[in-house]
């Protein structure tokens, strides 16, 4: 039984290796795209500071976060883009264009298990690397010149988990919405509506929201948790007991329903060969 | 005859969008998120600020963000066509036709942009409705200020595509195009908010008159004399373009080279 459950968890462990190093031999061969990408993601980066530096430059304050608390807001949210663009956004492209072609074909027939393998068959770790580093560098310049206030140890370790947990939400819901695709077959626009409420108001403090919408926002509006609760508990602001543990079990019903939903669309799926 | 083909891809494009009316709802429903994203960022900034006034901010917002869509400066979609068309080499049947290609991907396009148009002009109404015009002055600059946008808004994207002759795959640099046209237009932020003498350069480019200056003038909140040169600028801008691109783009078909010919 454990020597069963030890050859799964290998098997899994070898997939993610090949896919990452496969993942990262196909984003070097198109050099020229990824010098368009990080050109991209700096510029987005650029005109975003200069978008707060115009909004700072008439008041002192949004939701109470002051300019350096709104960067440390907009590193999180950085962070957690990166690692959803590198992680989900690649693969929920690639399964939604696998289904449309029938590609998914070649998968199903193989011993390997398919939700593992469609979440992780595509790790952009090229985006993490070229991307993510000169885009995010200003930015934690910013961070350490502008943030004055003292960070408590235990905050920053509940505000990265609520991140991690966030993160991992995240991700269900834009798998969850992106499993669209086997009864639609196209779905480019449900998979953009997925990542505007994935990342919505990415600048905004979670203070800022009434209580109502807080809730809401913690089941609909994921982003909500990996960046705007994450930075509050970082920062101390929300010091609630139980925000971990609610976190922990949404984070497990996510991944339950994303399960469920997943083995729900492949029997909707219809195969290209039959 | 000639003017036919145009219309007709006009309605083409008009028959293709209607082919896929959940993703076109869902286009719209995305792109709402997006602008309440915005709007409720800048409701909790004046809900702190009382001094501001929430609704001309609002209203400013709505109409900036409309006016930029509607000339397609908002995601330079247009260019997405030419990228598409060029990458995949399916252009060469086009390029053989008696047509002026530019243009016939630009009616094209436009059939494919009704909903979208419509629901442009619905946010335009209640950022007007919030904060009706205050001269006859602000609403014909609003007018003047939007032909000139629209001018300038297909130079950029004919501008973006056309790169795609010498680079594989332009979608990087269209996204660069994006993000810089996003803040610098106005349509995230008034120009106004920006420190004196980076407002004043801003001024001077061919971006404000993209949102900042149709959102200001229909106010009739702030028809300065800086704001009218800064349209002047536009036609200056509008001017040097056309025949830049059309050069760049005749240039860009020479060094193409097509498969199969």
């Amino acid at each position: 039984m454990l020597s069963e459950f030890n050859k799964a968890i290998q098997l899994r462990f070898n997939l993610l290796r090949e896919c990452t190093f496969f993942s990262f031999r196909e984003a070097t061969a198109y050099a020229g795209n990824n010098y368009g990408n990080m050109l991209s993601t700096f510029f987005y980066m650029t005109t975003y500071l200069v978008f707060i530096g115009a909004i700072f430059n008439k008041i002192k304050t949004v939701a109470g976060y002051n300019y350096g608390e709104i960067l440390l807001l907009t590193l999180v949210t950085q962070v957690c883009f990166y690692i959803v663009w590198s992680f989900t956004i690649s693969n929920t492209d690639l399964l939604a264009r696998n289904v449309k072609s029938g590609n998914l074909d070649l998968w199903i027939t193989r011993p390997v298990p398919l939700l593992w393998f469609v979440t992780f068959q595509k790790i952009n770790i090229n985006s993490l690397l070229m991307d993510a580093i000169p885009a995010t560098t200003p930015l934690v310049i910013l961070v350490i010149n502008n943030f004055k206030e003292p960070i408590l140890f235990v905050n920053l370790l509940s505000g990265i988990a609520v991140m991690i947990m966030g993160i991992v939400i995240s991700h269900c819901f834009q798998f969850i919405l992106n499993l669209s695709c086997f009864w639609t077959g196209e779905n480019q626009n449900m998979r953009n509506l997925a990542f505007e409420l994935g990342f919505f108001g990415d600048a905004i403090p979670f203070e800022g929201y009434s209580p109502n919408f807080r809730k809401i926002g913690m089941l609909f509006i994921p982003s909500m948790i990996n960046s705007a609760l994450a930075t509050s508990v970082i920062l101390g602001k929300n010091s609630n007991p139980i925000t971990l543990p609610v976190i922990f079990v949404l984070m497990i019903i996510f991944m339950w329903l994303n399960i469920k939903i997943w083995n729900l669309a492949l029997k909707h799926y219809s195969s290209a060969s039959s | 005859m000639r003017f036919q083909t145009y219309f007709d891809s006009l309605v083409l494009g008009i028959r293709q969008v209607s082919n896929y009316r959940a993703e076109m709802w869902l286009g719209l429903v995305t792109r709402l998120i997006g602008l309440v994203g915005l709007l409720v960022l800048w409701i909790i900034i004046f809900s702190e600020n009382q001094s501001l006034n929430i609704k001309e901010i609002i209203s400013y917002l709505l109409i900036a963000n409309s006016v930029r869509d509607a000339i397609d400066a908002l995601h330079l979609k247009l260019s997405k066509e030419f990228i598409n068309e060029i990458k995949m080499g399916t252009i060469s049947s086009h390029l053989l036709r008696p047509i002026n290609t530019k243009l016939f991907f630009y009616f094209r396009f436009a059939g494919s942009r009704g909903i979208g148009l419509v629901f442009d002009f619905i946010l335009l109404t209640i950022g007007i409705y919030l904060n009706p015009p205050k001269s006859a002055l602000g609403v014909v600059l609003f007018v003047v200020s939007i032909v000139i946008a629209s001018g300038l808004a297909y130079c950029f994207n004919v501008f973006v595509g056309t790169l795609s002759f010498w680079t594989t795959e332009a979608s990087g640099l269209r996204n660069v195009a994006n993000h810089f046209l996003k803040v610098f237009s106005g349509s995230m932020v008034p120009i106004s908010y920006f420190p004196d003498l980076f407002k004043g350069i801003i001024l001077l480019s061919p971006f404000p008159v993209l949102s900042y200056l149709p959102a200001t003038f229909i106010s009739g909140r702030d028809i300065s004399i800086e704001n009218i040169q800064s349209l002047i600028m536009s036609v200056i801008w509008l001017i040097g373009l056309i025949p830049a691109i059309n050069y760049l783009w005749l240039k860009g078909i020479k060094d193409y080279d097509a498969v199969g010919i």
